[in-house]
């Protein structure tokens, strides 16, 4: 297990120094300096609401080469319940290209903050990471409240986000984990996240991080990690959290690291989800806003005019891994005119899941199987914002229920494709 | 005289007769072992083609992914093959001891030249399974990546790289067994020196345009990132 609690240089305090706490904000950095100060103060002012609680703040550097730990330090001056350390980065983080690239080793933050919360002995601890400044206090309390107040073990994030963003999230990550563990967490894959002590203990006993699903996607690990192991959970509403554009890799890393690792979970999780049946809500607490952030305006063109070029060059390989009745109904939909462009639900939820089946199979090789995924990723995408441009917000939201019953309703096919992958082709 | 005409000929026949009778158990040796041969054969293949089938050794070779390279096998069947290489080995094995039944010196040279040449066979087997392999994952990297990218003719790049792959790996094969000697090398030399030449003229003249379109853009600073938030 790497070495925790490496205090850096002066100031703040160290894990020794403040013995216990109640409530653990980690907060994972890599070269941050233009947001840290006003994440902090946030920080601070969030765990100060909990005055009955001892709080700590544990900032976990991954090496940052700028003033993002000097800023830190400062933005809290004297204040003796924080706590600099630096978590240790082995090569395979230095060189992985994530989708999470202005945090390398994600995992190991999470286990550098995980073992200090137990080492502290923390009620509840929470996560949050930088890298923008509309943080509010109170995403805190939204995050710790519920463990500390009503029990709960993992309070996954619930953002606000106009209808085209998350499409990925909304497409596949969300409908098939509600899906297939019967929980309906809306974002599975967070930057945000609330733990008891209990959770935290668990998933450091079960070691986690140390698989390669959980190197490329922690947090989507940690959330199974919670639904498999019967925990309490609920998800807090944290209002808007625009990413940094210009960090993003491209789509084919992104449905590596994401989609392939939900794809890695469900083959080592087929005992679990092959018994469940439907979904049940999961409870959301924390802000309330009304608003819906500005829709942007986005092109559809280019993301059909690649689905078509992948229908010309790649029916070969996608003939290796879907049915003939789903690459007949991909003929169709690369005729249609650009308007009326649309990907029936229950076929895209077949070709995730004949798309799950190949990965388990390794019918071609994983890198390409993502690869051969974006065209028809992107043709999902634009079919989606061509159907929801217009239609009020709720209607937006009814329009990605309806998906997820199509998941639900589809589940069969997996089980029997995941069983009988050679006779069950139809 | 014709004592020593009738002593010659009767000596001479003799030494026919002789040889005949040398030669005929071997012979019949050879016949022998040629009939067993072919009894071995026969029986070899039915029950390698029951195993086979009983193991699905066509879907298997399917699911390794060589489903392309069967395409190269007889009726599209590499059960088929792996009898029809079995049954070749039984039948090289047979005609060699057939041999040596009739003459032991030939034979042990044949069979020395034979061991000499295996090794470059395998090799050359070793080089053209692997190229085959390369040039099928390649093939398909440069497809996918190259459809991710919008370029329209990516069939034709993977083809293109498929393909140099292939005659590198085929030339290199080639010049393990030792045939054609230096021709096959100079051919390769000057085949792949027009390829690389054709592509780079190809792509120079072809991508002009795109690379300063590309340029254009950096230089006004425009967003050419993906501009859907997936996450």
């Amino acid at each position: 297990m790497p070495e925790t609690g490496v205090v850096v240089q002066n100031g703040g305090g160290s894990v020794q120094e403040v013995a216990a706490a109640d409530i653990l904000v980690g907060i994972p950095t890599y070269n941050n300096a233009d947001t840290i100060r006003p994440f902090m103060k946030a920080a601070q002012n969030g765990v100060l609401q909990f005055s009955t609680y001892k709080a700590v703040i544990m900032q976990a550097d991954g090496g940052s080469n700028d003033s993002t730990v000097q800023s830190a330090r400062d933005a809290l001056a004297n204040w003796p319940n924080l706590i600099q350390v630096s978590y240790p980065l082995y090569p395979v983080h230095r060189l992985a290209v994530s989708t999470q690239a202005w945090i390398p080793g994600r995992d190991s933050a999470f286990q550098t903050i995980f073992s200090t919360a137990e080492r502290l002995g923390v009620q509840a601890c929470c996560i949050i990471e930088p890298g923008i400044k509309t943080i509010t206090a109170d995403w805190i309390g939204s995050l710790v409240q519920p463990i500390l107040e009503s029990g709960f073990d993992f309070v996954a994030p619930q953002y606000l986000r106009h209808r085209y963003e998350g499409t990925l999230t909304n497409g596949i990550l969300y409908p098939m984990v509600r899906a297939l563990f019967g929980k309906q967490i809306r974002q599975p894959m967070g930057l945000d996240f609330g733990f008891s002590g209990a959770f935290i203990r668990h998933c450091l006993s079960d070691k986690t991080w140390t698989r390669e699903i959980g190197r490329h996607a922690v947090d989507l690990c940690t959330t199974l990690e919670a639904i498999l192991g019967g925990f309490k959970i609920c998800q807090a509403l944290l209002g808007p959290r625009p990413v940094k554009r210009d960090q993003l890799p491209d789509l084919t890393t992104i449905l590596t690291e994401t989609v392939g690792s939900l794809f890695g979970q469900v083959e080592l999780t087929a005992e679990h989800w092959h018994r469940v049946h439907g979904s049940e809500t999961v409870s959301a607490f924390g802000l309330r806003f009304d608003s819906e952030p500005e829709d942007p305006a986005i092109d559809v063109k280019p993301m059909i005019e690649k689905f078509r070029l992948g229908f010309v060059n790649l029916q070969e390989i996608w003939g290796l891994i879907l049915p003939p009745a789903t690459l007949l109904e991909l003929k169709k939909m690369s005729r249609q005119m650009d308007e009326p462009f649309r990907f029936p639900d229950e076929f895209w939820a077949r070709v995730i899941y004949d798309f799950a089946v190949a990965y388990r199979l390794r019918t071609i090789g994983r890198d390409h199987l993502m690869g051969a995924l974006t065209p028809l990723y992107l043709a999902w995408a634009a079919s989606f914002i061509l159907s929801v441009r217009g239609l009020r917000p709720r209607d937006v939201a009814g329009r990605i229920e309806r998906l997820c019953k199509t998941y639900e309703i589809e589940k069969p096919y997996l089980i029997s494709r995941w069983r009988w992958p050679d006779r069950f082709m139809p | 005289m014709w004592e020593q005409i009738n002593g010659l000929v009767v000596q001479s026949s003799n030494r026919i007769m002789s040889g005949i009778a040398n030669f005929l158990p071997g012979l019949l040796a050879l016949i022998v072992i040629l009939l067993v041969t072919m009894l071995v054969t026969g029986v070899v293949r039915v029950v390698l083609r029951r195993f086979l089938r009983s193991v699905d050794f066509d879907g298997m070779v399917n699911r390794w992914g060589f489903s392309q390279v069967a395409e190269w096998f007889p009726k599209q069947s590499p059960s088929l093959m792996a009898i029809r290489i079995v049954n070749w080995c039984i039948v090289l094995i047979g005609i060699l001891v057939g041999i040596n039944a009739l003459d032991a010196e030939l034979t042990s040279r044949l069979v020395a030249r034979l061991f000499d040449y295996i090794p470059h066979v395998i090799a050359a087997f070793i080089v053209l399974a692997v190229g085959t392999f390369a040039a099928r994952f390649l093939a398909r990297s440069v497809l996918i990546t190259a459809v991710n990218l919008k370029i329209h003719s990516a069939k034709l790049v993977s083809v293109g790289v498929k393909w140099m792959v292939m005659v590198l790996s085929a030339a290199m094969a080639l010049e393990q067994l030792g045939i054609g000697g230096q021709i096959v090398t100079m051919s390769f030399a000057i085949l792949f020196g027009g390829i690389v030449l054709a592509l780079a003229l190809a792509l120079g003249l072809g991508s002009k345009d795109m690379v300063s379109r590309s340029g254009e853009k950096q230089d006004r600073g425009e967003h050419t990132k993906d501009e859907l938030q997936h996450l």
